[in-house]
């Protein structure tokens, strides 16, 4: 089988397992986390239900991961990141596979929702102004002014 | 920069689960959320940093088999452009030719860094390519890229003027009757293609079928009818004057379109308020091409000045007479004078001996005129009295230019 694509199935496996050394964990908790880890698993696999589904069942998983214990939860990301980016693109694989991992690691550090999602939604509008200009300045740097 | 629909729907799943950590107070779902839409800025910025990266380090070089370029002949130009490959970035490259040439054969896609496609340059002088165009895109973001700058421009190429210029443009007087060598089928009107819908088109051509596969207008370009092609009529426009290049690039397509199905092309060319040329039915393509790229040797033709289509004037006059003012009791019986009065221009004789050999249904005019269009609403009074219907192609048709307009001219952009 392709290596690229068992890894993830893999790291699934072993975050559902993982759960259940977690002391005082829910047991209804860790079933859950579990099944998630299997479906999540098959559809990565098969392909069924596309792309989109393999993403919400992933972060269906993590988020149960999360639950369950924070360190589990930010260890997803880089899981997650595999599911969404693909594993052609190393480098933006794992561009993208640090910045999840970090984000998540400083949000779930905080263990509060409401001032750090704020800040999320702000800083998330400032990025996008920036990429504007910068792609701006990218047109204008490469380009003079057609008829 | 757009980002693909997979990045649109992870935004949407990061969006529902940053709703879900603040309406839960889940900090495990707050975080999945933040991790999902860093991911996301993070290949934002990767995919502009690949993009100019490829910008970067792109080389273009063009090359002609001839040494001097003549106006109205079609030459060949091969393309070769290297960029650095990027992986994880598809990357495709567009030559863009000077805005005054026709693409008469091949294709300005670069293919493994090659292209090979004739142009016909329609206007003699210094013109220069504009650039390349890059189209770069990833699994989460497109974009498209116009590389303009003199880099990718290259030099400046001289464009000869085909044969002698004419010692005495003269008014029209070539219109007549002309021995055809067949007879014309009728096989009835065509599409010719299929075209996104702009401002000024004709909404009676608007596909629905095509327009509600894809969620917006599209309009059908019916090719002429054999036989019965249209009169294309170009008002060659001022040295130097806006959009001017681009109302001859459209009109040398047109011609281009015109000899590509019927082998010739019916052609009136005006500048301002005095008839250049007519000719109908012409199988000499460099003529044509020739006559639309000529250039008047000093100052401006005659212009006419404020000669209002009759219609308008008699929808003024009708407004005038129902006010109560003196001011405006004064200036409607002296617009009701001039109706009365109005004596035929030159330039309407000239087109009305022009129009008189010409037998087509349908009369297209290119122009770039902005300002005094008294010559265009004389070309409308003398298509209407003919029956015929006009079309008016504007590069950047400006509501105020058109405010006097005959309403006889369905107004289109270019």
């Amino acid at each position: 089988m392709d290596a690229a694509r068992v890894a993830p199935v893999v790291a699934v496996a072993a975050g559902a397992a993982a759960v259940w050394l977690v002391p005082g964990l829910d047991p209804l908790l860790g079933v859950l986390v579990a099944v998630l880890g299997v479906v999540v698993a098959a559809a990565s696999l098969t392909g069924y239900g596309g792309p989109y589904l393999v993403l919400c069942l992933g972060e269906a998983f993590a988020v149960g991961l999360a639950v369950a214990t924070p360190v589990l939860g930010v260890l997803a990301q880089p899981v997650i990141a595999v599911l969404v980016v693909g594993t052609e693109d190393r480098r933006g694989l794992l561009l993208g596979a640090g910045a999840a991992t970090v984000a998540a690691g400083a949000m779930l550090l905080v263990r509060n929702t409401l001032v750090p999602l704020l800040v999320v939604a702000a800083a998330a509008a400032v990025f996008v102004l920036a990429l504007a200009g910068l792609e701006a300045w990218i047109r204008a740097r490469f380009s003079r002014g057609l008829e | 920069m757009r980002p693909t629909a997979w990045t649109s729907g992870a935004a949407a799943v990061a969006a529902v689960l940053g709703a879900a950590g603040l309406l839960f107070d889940a900090p495990a779902a707050a975080g999945a959320a933040t991790g999902l839409a860093a991911l996301l800025g993070a290949r934002a910025a990767l995919f502009l940093a690949r993009t100019a990266r490829v910008a970067d380090g792109l080389a273009v070089e063009r090359s002609t088999e001839k040494g001097s370029l003549r106006q109205g002949a079609s030459e060949a130009f091969e393309s070769t452009a290297t960029a650095p490959p990027v992986p994880g970035l598809a990357v495709r490259l567009t030559d863009l030719p000077p805005a005054s040439a026709v693409l008469t054969d091949g294709d300005l896609a670069l293919r493994d860094g090659r292209a090979q496609y004739r142009l016909r340059f329609m206007v003699p002088g210094e013109v220069s390519f504009r650039g390349v165009r890059i189209d770069a895109a990833d699994p989460f973001f497109s974009a498209t890229l116009l590389c303009t700058a003199p880099p990718f421009a290259g030099g400046a190429v001289t464009v000869f003027p085909s044969g002698r210029a004419r010692p005495d443009p003269g008014i029209g007087r070539r219109a007549g009757e002309l021995e055809r060598e067949q007879k014309a089928i009728l096989r009835g009107q065509g599409i010719l293609a299929y075209r996104p819908f702009r401002p000024g088109d004709d909404r009676a051509l608007v596909d629905y079928k095509l327009s509600a596969k894809y969620g917006r207008d599209f309009v059908r370009e019916p090719n002429s009818q054999a036989g019965n092609s249209p009169l294309l009529v170009v008002d060659l426009p001022a040295p130097g004057a806006p959009g001017g290049e681009a109302v001859l690039s459209a009109a040398g397509e047109a011609v281009e379109r015109e000899f590509q199905q019927a082998g010739r092309c019916s052609l009136v060319v005006i500048a301002g308020g005095e008839l250049v040329a007519a000719l109908d039915g012409s199988p000499d393509q460099n003529e044509l091409v020739r006559l639309i790229g000529w250039r008047q040797e000093s100052g401006g033709l005659g212009a006419l000045y404020r000669v209002p289509d009759p219609v308008v004037a008699r929808r003024r006059l009708r407004g005038l007479e129902a006010g109560t003012g003196a001011p405006s009791r004064r200036l409607a019986a002296a617009l009701r004078a001039n109706l009365r009065h109005a004596g035929r221009t030159p330039f309407e004789e000239d087109l009305s001996r022009a129009f008189a050999g010409l037998s087509h249904r349908d009369v297209i005019v290119y122009t770039a005129a902005a300002g005094e269009i008294s010559h265009l609403n004389l070309i409308a009074g003398a298509v209407r009295r003919r029956g015929q219907s006009l079309r008016l192609r504007f590069r950047h048709p400006e509501l105020g230019a058109l405010r006097g307009l005959s309403p006889d001219a369905i107004v289109e952009a270019l």
